[in-house]
C-alpha cells in the first residue's frame, strides 16, 4: 500500500485538511540490513492536532519517529516540516526546526533540580557563569502555564514519574519546540497520572502545539487523539478520525483481522495454598523495599499483584525466586519452607519464573534456540543424564516450543539473537510454561508484546491456571490484572495495601491504592 | 523489523516447518567463515612483518631471506616437526587453562604463576618420593595440578568472598609465585649435591620413576627421522587428549552448558539455577589444575628438574593462543602449533640471516592484534548474513 487510505470523516478531519501541515512524510522507506522497517510511509500531521500513531510491535512506529527527530535517515522519500522539505540529519537540526521528542526512558539527571534539568544544554548565563536564578525564573514561568505547578527547586529523584515526564516536556518547550513527539508516554504512568498527562496534552494543543504520540492502549488513544494513523508491517494502513471510530476498528486495522482483548474466562477453583509468604522484609541499600509483606497464592488461581513500579515488586520477586536473600520472614512452596533455598531447589519444587527483563535474565542471546529452550531445566531428564546433555531430546523440546508458541525462527539451531524481540519473549514464556510448573511467577509477561501475542500469553496463563498451577502475576498494566486475576492485591511501599476478588476490582479503585491516595484498610480477600 | 505474531484461535494454519538442524552446506560455510578471520590476520601479519624487515634492514632481499629461512628451518628441516610438537605441548595446556576461565567469563592471567607453583610441587614429589612408576608418576602429575589449583584457589576465593577482580589478583599471584620460587630454590629445595664453581638454583633431579619418556622413538618407528634429543615427550599426547576432553566437556556436558551460560550472560544464569559462586570456583580451580600441567614436560621430561629460569612466558602466550583459537579445543591446538612454528622459525632466522630473530616476536604480536579486528569483522558479517536470511524467510 503506497498511499494512506484516508477514511472520510466529519469535522476534525476536514478541519485538519484546511489547516496547514506541521509534518508531512512522503513515501518514506527505511531498511535495516534487508529488513524494511518503513515501507513507502505517507503521514500528514496538521498543525495544532494530537496525532496518535499505533501499531503492533515492529510495525515501524519508532523508526518513523526516530526519522522525524533526526536519529535515523530515510533511505527514500522526503519529510516536509511546515510545508518545506527538510533534511533532518540530527536531533540538533530537529530542535532547530522546533521538533522535540520525549523518549520512553527519560533523559534526565537524577541529582539535578527540575530547573537545572530543563535548562541543561541551553543554560542562561551571565558571562561564563551559570545564571541559575534566571533559569528558575524562566522555568517557573513556563510551568505555570502548563498543568499543575512544579517546584523548580525540587530534585528530580524526589519527584514522581508523572512529574518527571512533565519536566521532559517542559524541556522541549524551553527550547522552543512546538511539534512534540511522545514515545509511549503512558507506559510508565498510573491511571490518575495518565489523566493529568492528557489534560496537559489538551492544554498544549489549545496553545497551538502539535503533538504526535505513540501508544499501545487504544482506549487511551481514543480519549485524547484527534486523528489516529495505524501502521502494520512498516506500511500505513490508514488514518482515521478518533471521533468516529472504535477500539475494535482500530485493533482490526492494526492486526489485520478482528481481535479484542477481553477477560479470559476459565474455571478458577482455587485449592490449597502453593506459595505462602509471611512477614517478608527485604532491605536493599538501607531502604526497606519489602516491608513485612504477607501473601498466599493457591493452586488453580491467578493472583494479580498490581502496583506502580518501584514499590517493592522487583525485590519481592527476587526473594521469591531465590535471587535475593530476605532479611526476615518466611517463604513456603507447598509444605516446604524454602526461605533461603537456592534457585535450583525452588525450581525442583515446581517453580517457574518469567523474568521481567527476558532478554537479559531469561536467555542467553549468543546461544542457540535449542540451548535457550532448556535453560533452567538443564538438570532434568531427558535433557541431561549423568551430566551429559542429550541433544536429541533438547532439539525435540525446542521444536515443540517453536511450534506451539509460534516462535518465528530460521531454525532451532540458530542463535537466539537472530530472533526478533517478540519472538525471543515467546521462547522464554513457552519454556517456562512447558516446565510443568506448580507455581508460575510471571513478571510483566506481556510487556512489549503486541495485541495478538498478548492475547496468546493471557490464554496460556489461564490454561496453566485451569491445569492447577498457582500463578503470581506481577503487572503494572491494570487492564491485564483485571482481565486475568482471580484475586488482586495492590502493593504500595513494599506492603500489600488492599486485596480484592478479581471480579470486584475496578481500575479507578486500584489506581487510588497504587498511588497511595488511599490506604490503611486491612487487606481483605 | 517485521514480526508476525498470531494468537492461537484463528484458522489452524499449516504447521510451520521447523528446521531442526542447520544443513551441512551452511555449516561448512560457517566453518569457512570462521577460518577466514585467522587466515586474514595471518596474511596481514605477514605483510606487516615484511614491511618491518624492509624498514629495519632497508633491503628487499632480506625479506626473501627471512621467508626462506622460516620455510627451511621451520618446515623442511627433518627435526622441525619434533621441535614444533614439543614446543606446542605446554602452549596447548596454557591455552586450555586460559580458555576454561574464559568460558566462564573470567580472565585468568595467573597461568604463569600457577604453572610455576605446579611445576615446583611436581618436582618436589618427583625427587622426594620413591615409589614404583605406576604410583610415582601419577602422584607427581597430580601434585603439579594441585599446585596450580592452589595458586588459582586464592584469587577464586578473593573474588567470591570479597569481590576482588580476578585480573588484578591473578597478576599479583604471579609475583608472589616468583618470590616463593626464588626463596625455595635458593633455600629449602635447592639441590645441594651440585658440584662446580657456580651452584645453580634448581631442585635435585626427579627420580626416574617420575620421569616421562621421549616420544621421538615412537615417531621414528612411524618412519620419521627425528634427532633423539628433540624436546618431544609423551606429554604431547596428553595435551591433545586434554584438548579433546575440554572440547567434549564444553559442548556436550551439563557442566559445560552451565559454564557457557554463566560466561556469556551471568544475569541469566542465576534464574536458571546456576550458582555464580560455584561457577567461579569450579572454573578457576579447573583452569589452575590445567595450568599446573603446563611446565611438567620441562620438569619431568626435558630438564628432569625444576630450574629457576622457569619464566618461559607460556602463561601469557596461552592467552594469545586461547584468543586465536577462539576458546575451542581444535582452535587452541592449531594456534599452539602456529606459535610453536613461529618459535622454531625464529631460530632459523637467527641462524641463517642477518635479520634479528625478534622479527617473529613482532609477527606474533601483529597476529594477535589483527586477529582481534578480524574476528570482530567476521562476527559482524555473520550477524548481517543471519539477519538477511531471517528476513528472506519471513
Amino acid at each position: 500500500m503506497s498511499e494512506a487510505t484516508e477514511v472520510a470523516g466529519g469535522g476534525p478531519e476536514e478541519e485538519a485538511r484546511r489547516r496547514p501541515l506541521a509534518i508531512e512524510c512522503r513515501g518514506i522507506t527505511r531498511r535495516y540490513a534487508g529488513v524494511v522497517a518503513n515501507d513507502q510511509v505517507d503521514l500528514e500531521v496538521a498543525e495544532g492536532e494530537i496525532h496518535a500513531l499505533v501499531g503492533e510491535n515492529g510495525a515501524g512506529k519508532s523508526t518513523l519517529m526516530k526519522m522525524l527527530y533526526g536519529l535515523e535517515q530515510p533511505d527514500e522519500g522526503e519529510i516536509l516540516v511546515r510545508g518545506e522539505p527538510r533534511q533532518i540529519d540530527s536531533p540538533r537540526t530537529a530542535i532547530e526546526l522546533r521538533i522535540g521528542m520525549v523518549h520512553q526512558h527519560f533523559m534526565l539527571v537524577d541529582n539535578f533540580t527540575v530547573a537545572e534539568n530543563i535548562v541543561l544544554g541551553s543554560e542562561p548565563h551571565r558571562g561564563v557563569r551559570l545564571d541559575l536564578d534566571e533559569a528558575e525564573r524562566r522555568v517557573g514561568e513556563l510551568a505555570s502555564g502548563f498543568g499543575t505547578p512544579l517546584d523548580p527547586h525540587a530534585r528530580l529523584e524526589d519527584i514522581g514519574v508523572g512529574q518527571q515526564q512533565r519536566v521532559e516536556i517542559l524541556k522541549l518547550l524551553y527550547r522552543g519546540a512546538d511539534i512534540l513527539i511522545l514515545d509511549e508516554p503512558t507506559a510508565v504512568l498510573v491511571p490518575q497520572e495518565v489523566e493529568e498527562l492528557f489534560a496537559s496534552m489538551r492544554q498544549l494543543k489549545d496553545q497551538g502545539h502539535t503533538i504526535i504520540f505513540i501508544a499501545h492502549s487504544l482506549d487511551e488513544v481514543l480519549q485524547v487523539a484527534d486523528r489516529i494513523t495505524v501502521l502494520r508491517d512498516g506500511k500505513v494502513i490508514g488514518t482515521v478520525d478518533a471521533a468516529d471510530t472504535t477500539t475494535e476498528q482500530v485493533a482490526e486495522m492494526m492486526v489485520g483481522r478482528p481481535v479484542l482483548l477481553r477477560r479470559v474466562e476459565g474455571k478458577a477453583t482455587p485449592g490449597e495454598p502453593m506459595l505462602q509468604v509471611k512477614d517478608l522484609r527485604v532491605v536493599v541499600g538501607g531502604k526497606e523495599q519489602v516491608a513485612g509483606l504477607d501473601l498466599d497464592v493457591r493452586h488453580s488461581e491467578i493472583y494479580g499483584l498490581a502496583g506502580v513500579e518501584g514499590n517493592g515488586q522487583a525485590e519481592l520477586v527476587e526473594a521469591l525466586v531465590g535471587l535475593r536473600r530476605p532479611d526476615t520472614g518466611r517463604i513456603y512452596l507447598g509444605d516446604d519452607e524454602l526461605t533461603n533455598a537456592d534457585v535450583r531447589t525452588r525450581r525442583e519444587h515446581g517453580l517457574a519464573y518469567i523474568p521481567e527483563d527476558r532478554q537479559a535474565r531469561g536467555m542467553v542471546l549468543q546461544m542457540l534456540v535449542t540451548e535457550n529452550s532448556i535453560l533452567g531445566q538443564q538438570e532434568r531428564r531427558p535433557f541431561s543424564r549423568r551430566g551429559w546433555l542429550d541433544f536429541k531430546a533438547i532439539r525435540a523440546r525446542a521444536v515443540t516450543l517453536v511450534r506451539d508458541f509460534r516462535v518465528k525462527t530460521p531454525s532451532v539451531a540458530a542463535p537466539a539473537y537472530a530472533l526478533s524481540g517478540g519472538n525471543q519473549q515467546k521462547l522464554v514464556l513457552g519454556r517456562e510454561f512447558a516446565s510443568d510448573p506448580k507455581l508460575l511467577i510471571a513478571a510483566h509477561p506481556t510487556r512489549g508484546l503486541d495485541i495478538g501475542a498478548t492475547q496468546f500469553v493471557w490464554q496460556e496463563l489461564v490454561t496453566a491456571r485451569d491445569a492447577g498451577v498457582a500463578v503470581l502475576l506481577i503487572s503494572s498494566n491494570l487492564e491485564e490484572i483485571l482481565a486475568l486475576a482471580d484475586r488482586v492485591g495492590v502493593i504500595h511501599d513494599g506492603r500489600i495495601v488492599a486485596q480484592f476478588a478479581g471480579s470486584e476490582a475496578t481500575m479507578s479503585e486500584l489506581g487510588l491504592y497504587m498511588t497511595g491516595a488511599r490506604s490503611g484498610e486491612e487487606p481483605a480477600a | 523489523m517485521k514480526v508476525e505474531e498470531r494468537p492461537p484461535a484463528p484458522p489452524p494454519e499449516a504447521e510451520p516447518e521447523v528446521a531442526a538442524r542447520i544443513p551441512w552446506s551452511q555449516r561448512l560455510q560457517a566453518f569457512a567463515l570462521q577460518l577466514l578471520a585467522p587466515a586474514v590476520s595471518l596474511l596481514t601479519a605477514a605483510v606487516i612483518g615484511a614491511l618491518v624487515i624492509l624498514v629495519v634492514q632497508q633491503s628487499g632481499s632480506d625479506v626473501v631471506a627471512v621467508a626462506s629461512a622460516m620455510w627451511d628451518y621451520g618446515i623442511t628441516n627433518p627435526n622441525s616437526l619434533a621441535f614444533i610438537l614439543g614446543r606446542a605441548t605446554p602452549l596447548i595446556f596454557a591455552g586450555l587453562a586460559v580458555a576454561i576461565a574464559f568460558k566462564a567469563g573470567l580472565f585468568n592471567i595467573g597461568v604463569e604463576g600457577q604453572y610455576a607453583i605446579g611445576a615446583l610441587c611436581a618436582a618436589f614429589v618427583g625427587y622426594q618420593l620413591s615409589a614404583p612408576t605406576v604410583l610415582h608418576l601419577p602422584l607427581t602429575i597430580l601434585a603439579g595440578m594441585a599446585g596450580g589449583m592452589l595458586w588459582a584457589l586464592i584469587p577464586a576465593l578473593l573474588k567470591v568472598y570479597r569481590g576482588a577482580h580476578e585480573v588484578i589478583s591473578t597478576i599479583m599471584m604471579n609475583y608472589v609465585a616468583n618470590g616463593v620460587l626464588l626463596y625455595l630454590l635458593s633455600g629449602a629445595l635447592k639441590d645441594t649435591a651440585q658440584r662446580g664453581a657456580i651452584a645453580q638454583q634448581q631442585t635435585p633431579q626427579v627420580e626416574p620413576t617420575a620421569q616421562v619418556g621421549s616420544m621421538v622413538p615412537f615417531f621414528n618407528s612411524l618412519g620419521f627421522d627425528f634427532r633423539g634429543s628433540a624436546p618431544l615427550s609423551w606429554f604431547f599426547l596428553a595435551a591433545i587428549a586434554a584438548a579433546v576432553v575440554y572440547a567434549l566437556t564444553v559442548r556436550r556436558t551439563r557442566f559445560g552448558f552451565e559454564l557457557r551460560v554463566f560466561g556469556t550472560n551471568p544475569r541469566a544464569a542465576e534464574p536458571a539455577g546456576i550458582r555464580s559462586n560455584a561457577m567461579v570456583m569450579k572454573a578457576m580451580l579447573l583452569s589452575g589444575a590445567v595450568a599446573g600441567l603446563v611446565a611438567l614436560q620441562d620438569v619431568l621430561a626435558i630438564d628432569d628438574r625444576m630450574k629457576l629460569d622457569y619464566i618461559r612466558g607460556y602463561g601469557f602466550t596461552g592467552i594469545a593462543i586461547a584468543l586465536l583459537g577462539r576458546n575451542s579445543g581444535l582452535g587452541i591446538v592449531a594456534a599452539a602449533l602456529l606459535f610453536a612454528f613461529l618459535d622454531r622459525a625464529s631460530s632459523g632466522i637467527g641462524l641463517n640471516t642477518d635479520v634479528p630473530k625478534e622479527v617473529t616476536t613482532i609477527l606474533q604480536a601483529v597476529i594477535i592484534l589483527t586477529i582481534v579486528v578480524a574476528y570482530e569483522v567476521v562476527r559482524r558479517m555473520a550477524a548481517r548474513r543471519q539477519l538477511r536470511e531471517q528476513h528472506e524467510r519471513a
